[in-house]
């Protein structure tokens, strides 16, 4: 019934099983994450920050409530417990598990999730990030039909130092006339939720555990047409500005870390990486898609990964 | 608590130029500049996927349209709580209940709603060049009730599938306004 898997390098022991996963085939420590089903705790204690969906505690632990779906409570970044709904979906449970608590998760472990897509170019990791919508999944798709091995989808799990990037899983969330684009099989794909016009595309040709230093962030921004076209490398502070608004679940997370700790993994990561600005014109378009992935590509194939230059940052 | 000034419309009823020319009143009469919309001044819009996921640290790629709903006057309430002056906002939504029954612009936020009213005529012109169907085919899509904003050739659109109905009269009906 269980499993243990490989999630960001942690040993995950599942009581939900997670096909998207690999298997643990590392050392026998033991799991650094514990997922079991179970009835939620009720907490003696007012919560710190309430939202319609998410509820937080001083200690950090949190309760994420889908009346649809189900409950996931996530504590100290090594416990999770769903408990699902009468009318759940296992592949919905799996949504919520592998994108909200998995950020959730990062936090609590003192990592930064960054809300963006990543494929591996050169050695390194080149991040694509943006606000939901944007088109990073489907950027990064493009580069992947290109050769380019996925690390990770929606969340970008960075260590504090912003030196490594920490593979995800090989699976992708596409929209149907992205999977036509690409020219990707469409049949026996599962939506994120039921009726819901995203789907689970596998991406495993190339998938790597090992974390991975990060080469370059690409930010997708909308901009009107006669804007769009130039790559713009931001001035660090700018940077910094701009990965600030890209922490994924920001929200709790700003109440789960410290803000100055967070600030500093954010100065970090815009060291460690130069970061772009990639104007979009009214969204990412589809006709032009693997145009605009060779674009990307030939801009991130001249840069080299951080390691290979001196790290001055302390 | 602060609140919103909703300004309603069926698209293509001149709801930006509004936003543009109340821009331009906020800067003393100076001139806006047409393509670079201010939202800080001029407001954003009611539907924004963006914001929603945001403010409700969600994402809205992963909630059905009913949870969608639900949670937009949860975001409301959210935005109202924290703002320092009234605000403006866009919206192309017939004025509504949600699943639960409540209001989808709640009425203990509103400070105020500006119904734009184009002709339809001219709407529909308008609307023709914007989705690029023929004058016909968007005859027959104002005329549907339950039509939905679907005007962005991407799936997932970067706002909500506002429901806007010509029916959209139930901003006049007004039950909002307390």
């Amino acid at each position: 019934m269980t499993g243990d898997y490989i999630l960001c390098g942690w040993r995950v022991r599942s009581a939900l099983a997670l096909p998207e996963l690999s298997l643990w085939q590392g050392d026998d420590r033991n799991p650094d994450v514990e997922v079991s089903f179970a009835a939620i705790p009720k907490s003696q204690d007012e919560p710190i920050f309430t939202l319609p969906h998410s509820r937080l505690w001083a200690n950090g632990d949190f309760l994420l409530n889908l009346e649809n779906v189900g409950r996931f409570w996530v504590e100290g970044g090594r416990r999770v417990l769903v408990e699902p709904s009468a009318t759940a979906q296992l592949s919905e449970l799996r949504t919520f598990l592998l994108g909200s608590v998995l950020g959730v998760l990062c936090h609590q472990r003192g990592l930064l999730p960054i809300h963006a897509s990543a494929v591996r170019i050169n050695g390194g990791a080149v991040l694509i990030a943006g606000i939901s919508g944007a088109g990073k999944s489907t950027l990064a798709a493009a580069l992947g039909a290109r050769g380019h091995a996925l690390v990770t989808d929606d969340v970008a799990a960075v260590d504090p130092s912003g030196s490594r990037v920490l593979p995800a899983f090989p699976q992708r969330k596409l929209a149907p006339d992205v999977l036509e684009a690409l020219a990707l099989e469409h049949t026996g794909l599962i939506a994120n939720r039921p009726g819901l016009p995203k789907f689970n595309v596998p991406a495993p040709i190339g998938f790597d555990h090992e974390s991975l230093p990060p080469i370059a962030i690409y930010i997708l921004a909308s901009a009107m047409p006669e804007q769009s076209g130039e790559i713009e490398r931001l001035a660090h502070a700018k940077a910094m500005a701009h990965l600030d608004r890209m922490i994924y679940r920001r929200a709790i997370g700003m109440k789960i870390q410290p803000v100055h700790v967070l600030f500093k993994a954010v100065a970090r990561l815009a060291q460690a990486a130069p970061v772009y600005l990639l104007p979009l014109g009214k969204g990412l378009p589809l006709s032009g898609l693997d145009r605009l992935a060779e674009r990307v590509e030939s801009h991130a194939q001249q840069l080299q990964p951080a390691s290979a230059k001196s790290n001055r940052l302390c | 608590m602060n609140g919103f000034y909703w300004l309603a419309s069926y698209p293509k009823s001149g709801n930006t130029w509004l936003r543009l020319f109340l821009e331009s009143l906020a800067i003393g009469g100076n001139t806006v500049d047409i393509n670079a919309l201010n939202v800080s001044v001029s407001g954003g819009h009611a539907a924004s996927r963006s914001e929603f996921d945001r403010i409700l640290d969600i994402e809205s790629a992963d909630l059905t349209d009913d949870e969608i709903t639900l949670a937009r006057p949860r975001q409301y309430e959210i935005e109202a709580g924290t703002a320092k002056s009234p605000m403006l906002r866009k919206a192309h939504d017939a004025w509504g209940l949600t699943p639960a029954g409540e209001s989808l612009f709640p009425p203990g936020l509103t400070l105020g709603a500006v119904y734009l009213v184009r002709d339809p005529r001219d709407v529909a012109v308008s609307l023709s060049y914007h989705l690029n169907q023929t004058v016909d085919q968007v005859i027959a899509r104002m005329g549907n009730a339950k039509a939905v904003r679907e005007m962005d050739r991407r799936r997932i659109p970067r706002s909500f599938r506002s429901i806007c109905p010509v029916g959209a009269v139930m901003w006049k009906a007004g039950s909002m306004l307390r």
